[in-house]
């Protein structure tokens, strides 16, 4: 645009260097039929040719994102820019004038006829009317006949219009006119019905051009965060604050006369440069050339609604001034609701020529004002950006454990959880996945089963206030944990609501060491650094999670396997239930704690990345002879389930305190403060509104899965978060989350995904003891 | 890996140790190494070569690696593991490469939202950033051109190398 062009040269003369980027084939954007030729092409080639100035032609800027980062989309590339200071000079989008027949071909709006015109050397039509409301109408008209193309008519909708004709006195000019509907042949449009003083007339023409009004382009400015409101005098939304570098210039900026935009993009591209040398900026730069030029561009309500209706708003859905009516009187009377009960804007242009006269409508009707009313961001791109620009390398980001070489060995079949890749379960010759996964759980039960846990999140906290820390994250008490033990750590957030868990290791006075769920490990590290800044205690945190490997050893047998590893005395008595110890296992140093996730009897081996290997290679060969195996998640699921242990995320949602999810055991009230523990306190005065419960499935039901809903009095009453079938128990076993007065019946009912219910019989758990 | 290639990866070997707390700085300046004064910027170990280096993440959190044997390190490593108030180490089990070539600076820009030509490496900053989606420690070092070295969580290693040395293959290819 011109503003634009001004913008560049001024901030390119003051030093800066430019970029110049237009959406046209030549630089100059509206200035190609708002400009004198030989103006334009002044501007243009100082642009072109100044030192300090880089231009991109054909590129739209698609998208702003934070700090001043731009994306380019130029014919065949993008590129993602970031400036020191930008000024958008984006101008404005025309909007068409709403009657009956707007949609048929040969109208079109003014702009428009000038670029098929001035661009492409196309006659828009051979005899053609100007409806218009602004100066540009006449413009477009003077325009039209110094090339020959024959203008019936310039039909004003203002009634006090004048001024703006000179040159034009041969023409047919009428004010105060209303356009009723276009007149239609053969499917194309054939002349303009419309109505003067109360009396209907009509002309005959091949091309209506509409000329009533103009919206600003400010997709980009929103985007930047650019504060805008309605000026009634212009009727248009114009910029009133700009954050941080960022700056506009021209027609979005409410600037229409010629000589007014150049010196608002001068004012715009001084201001820009300055800001990019970090020296102040005045906030109240180009507030002058608006002021002094206002002049109302844009009729205030350009729609003439007709009673047979094909009075369209919306060209891309079809929506016509009855489907806004209906939708404002249906109650969906904010833009927002508008948009999604009609679909206006959703089409192709994304609401660039319907989203105003949308709003004028829907605010006629709520008998308000387009001042009550705020635009809406649209998210980038806000262009159309075709695939190609976009496609790429595919970056999927996975995590290996330090084991994955071993697993793939053993025909893991993959799942990710959390960026991981874990192995699900393991390939057997000859069976199939659910008998894998029972064949594994059966190892645990009976032998010995191996898993990998290393993407359980790590982390060590050290300091003389660590203890205390710990006891003000997690819902237990830990400064009083003995040295070398365990206790299990469940953490809150600040509405009480269980956010994770793990086990906590007592290391030394001063150290601790613990586990955080697989998918909780960065957020859980971050939000305790962030508590940390906050509380400064005298306390160092330490993520570890991918620079440590963790096993678990489990099953009967799995203390004589770990025995024949380790220096660490593994008998009950040294080294009973919940206890940590450290030493040599494989001749690795590792730190091993005793654990009961999956079985009675197990130890989880923590050792360092690079020498992980070798410690899974000497367990595996030295329960190789009791018939132990790996097992993968599926089966340490189904394990977990037989014991009876939630899994948070997936038998606790967004919603569930620890006393519903049968955790409050792990809840110490009486502490002076934890995490949740206000909100807590508020969760115990309500009492719960779910419990967590075990249950059973009849003998040969198989058609219940997990999520499926819980029913009772005929409304739904809980739904099945875990469900898995037990080879132990030969059953199908699971945990729902059901409204507390069911937890003390004998059964429940359960709506299976096709519909039918299937009795389930409440248990308590665990659902297997020992082993 | 061949040098002479317009960009080239190398895995870079060498024992790596973390030290955190808010007495990291005065216990290892006590243990002989050369402190970064400032966050984010790295100096040579003393006693040790090119290739090993100690760099200041935070106030308080420092990244140690060394190619060969170092008697500070071993030193430090011992009087942490004693235990010492206010000075922790950190197990540091980092996946390591290398990137360099004249297109190094092209890969980066593929990989990167860092500019790293606009770092001033007389300062020796160490750039803390995401590549690719993983977080990742660059430390840019003059030897020879300008070389990358670059640490990651280990668990991120393989998908790192393997996607870095697929941009690195094309970076070649498009410069010949």
């Amino acid at each position: 645009s011109p503003a634009g062009l001004a913008a560049a040269l001024a901030a390119a003369d003051a030093g800066a260097s430019v970029t110049l980027v237009d959406e046209n084939a030549q630089v100059g954007g509206s200035g190609a039929w708002c400009m004198p030729a030989e103006k334009l092409a002044t501007m243009a080639g100082r642009a072109l040719h100044h030192e300090n100035i880089e231009t991109l032609t054909s590129t739209i800027a698609a998208g702003f994102y934070a700090d001043r980062w731009i994306a380019l989309v130029e014919p065949a590339r993008l590129t993602k820019m970031r400036a020191s200071a930008i000024v958008f000079a984006t101008g404005v989008i025309e909007q068409p004038a709403v009657f009956r027949n707007n949609d048929v071909p040969g109208v079109m709006l003014g702009s428009a006829a000038q670029r098929l015109v001035r661009r492409h050397a196309v006659a828009p039509g051979r005899r053609v009317v100007v409806l218009t409301a602004n100066r540009e109408g006449y413009e477009l008209a003077s325009a039209l006949r110094a090339f020959d193309i024959g203008v019936a008519a310039v039909l004003d909708l203002r009634a006090g219009a004048g001024g703006e004709d000179a040159g034009l006195e041969d023409l047919r000019r009428d004010t105060a006119i209303e356009p009723v509907a276009a007149k239609v042949r053969d499917g194309v449009v054939c002349g303009l019905e419309f109505r003067r003083s109360g009396t209907r007339d009509s002309i005959d023409c091949d091309a209506v051009l509409m000329s009533v009004g103009f919206a600003p382009a400010s997709q980009l400015l929103l985007q930047a965060g650019v504060e805008m409101r309605f000026d009634a005098a212009l009727q248009q939304h114009v910029p009133v604050k700009h954050p941080s570098g960022v700056f506009g210039a021209g027609r979005a900026n409410g600037v229409y006369d010629l000589a007014a935009q150049r010196q608002d993009g001068r004012d715009a591209g001084t201001a820009a440069a300055a800001f990019a040398r970090g020296e102040p900026v005045s906030t109240s730069y180009g507030q002058t050339a608006r002021r002094e030029t206002v002049r109302q561009v844009s009729h205030g309500f350009p729609v003439f609604a007709h009673a047979r209706a094909r009075d369209f708003v919306d060209l891309d859905e079809d929506i016509q001034v009855k489907d806004l009516l209906n939708s404002a009187q249906e109650g969906f009377d904010s833009t927002e609701l508008l948009k999604r009960y009609s679909t206006l804007g959703m089409g192709p242009s994304q609401g660039k020529h319907s989203n105003l006269n949308g709003a004028r409508i829907l605010m006629r009707a709520r008998e308000a004002t387009l001042a009550d009313t705020a635009l809406t961001t649209q998210r980038p791109f806000y262009h159309p950006v075709a695939l190609k620009h976009l496609a790429g390398a595919r970056f999927h980001v996975h995590r290996h454990t330090a084991v994955h070489a071993a697993h793939e060995a053993l025909g893991a079949g993959w799942m990710t959880v959390g960026g991981w890749q874990r192995p699900q379960y393991y390939l057997l010759d000859g069976l199939d996945r659910d008998a894998c996964i029972a064949d594994e759980v059966r190892a645990v039960r009976q032998r010995c089963g191996l898993i990998d846990v290393s993407t359980l999140g790590k982390i060590e906290i050290h300091g003389p206030d660590a203890g205390r820390f710990l006891d003000r994250i997690y819902t237990g008490n830990f400064a009083d944990l003995r040295i070398g033990m365990t206790r299990y750590g469940l953490l809150l957030d600040e509405s009480g609501i269980v956010r994770d868990d793990g086990v906590i290791a007592r290391r030394s006075a001063e150290s601790y060491y613990f586990t955080t769920t697989t998918s909780g490990a960065a957020s859980v590290y971050r939000e305790l650094l962030l508590w940390n800044a906050r509380w400064r205690m005298g306390c160092t945190l330490a993520n570890v999670t991918g620079h440590r490997a963790a096993f678990n050893v489990a099953g009967p047998a799995s203390r004589e396997v770990l025995r024949q590893l380790t220096d660490i005395d593994v008998s009950d008595a040294a080294f009973p239930f919940l206890a940590a110890r450290e030493g040599s296992v494989a001749g690795v140093v590792a730190r091993v704690m005793r654990v009961g996730f999956v079985s009675a009897l197990g130890f989880e081996i923590h050792v360092p990345y690079s020498q992980a290997r070798k410690v899974w290679d000497a367990l595996s060969a030295a329960m190789a002879p009791v018939g132990g195996r790996a097992f993968g998640v599926e089966a340490q699921r189904v394990l977990r389930l037989e014991k009876g242990h939630a899994i948070v995320a997936q038998d606790t949602d967004n919603l569930t305190n620890p006393f519903e999810a049968g955790l409050g055991w792990a809840v110490k009230m009486g502490k002076p403060f934890f995490v949740g523990q206000r909100s807590l306190r508020i969760h115990e005065q309500r009492g719960a509104r779910q419990r967590l419960i075990g249950f059973e499935l009849p003998a040969g039901h198989s058609a219940v899965h997990e999520a499926n809903l819980v029913i009772a009095g005929g409304d739904i009453a809980g739904r099945v978060t875990s469900l898995a079938r037990s080879p132990t128990l030969d059953r199908t076993i699971g945990l729902a989350m059901v409204e507390p007065r069911l937890a003390t019946t004998d059964s429940l009912s359960i709506r299976t995904s096709d519909g039918k219910s299937v009795t389930a019989r409440i248990v308590r758990t665990p659902f297997v003891e020992a082993a | 890996m061949n040098r002479a290639r317009a960009a080239w990866l190398e895995p870079l070997m060498g024992k790596r140790f973390g030290v955190k707390g808010p007495c990291a700085a005065e216990v290892l300046a006590e243990s002989g190494f050369a402190v970064p004064a400032t966050a984010n910027t790295w100096a040579m170990l003393e006693g040790g070569d090119a290739a090993d280096v100690i760099a200041r993440l935070g106030n308080t959190e420092f990244f140690v690696e060394s190619r060969g044997e170092n008697s500070s390190l071993s030193g430090l490593e011992a009087r942490l593991a004693g235990g010492v108030p206010g000075a922790y180490p950190v197990l540091r089990e980092d996946f390591a490469i290398a990137l360099g070539g004249n297109a190094a600076p092209d890969v980066l820009a593929q990989v990167c939202n860092i500019d790293f030509a606009a770092l001033d490496l007389a300062a020796r900053p160490i750039v803390m950033t995401s590549m690719i989606g993983v977080g990742v420690l660059v430390l840019p070092q003059v030897s020879d051109g300008i070389i990358y070295r670059i640490w990651c969580d280990p668990s991120y290693g393989p998908y790192l190398e393997s996607e870095l040395g697929a941009v690195v293959e094309g970076s070649t290819r498009n410069t010949g």
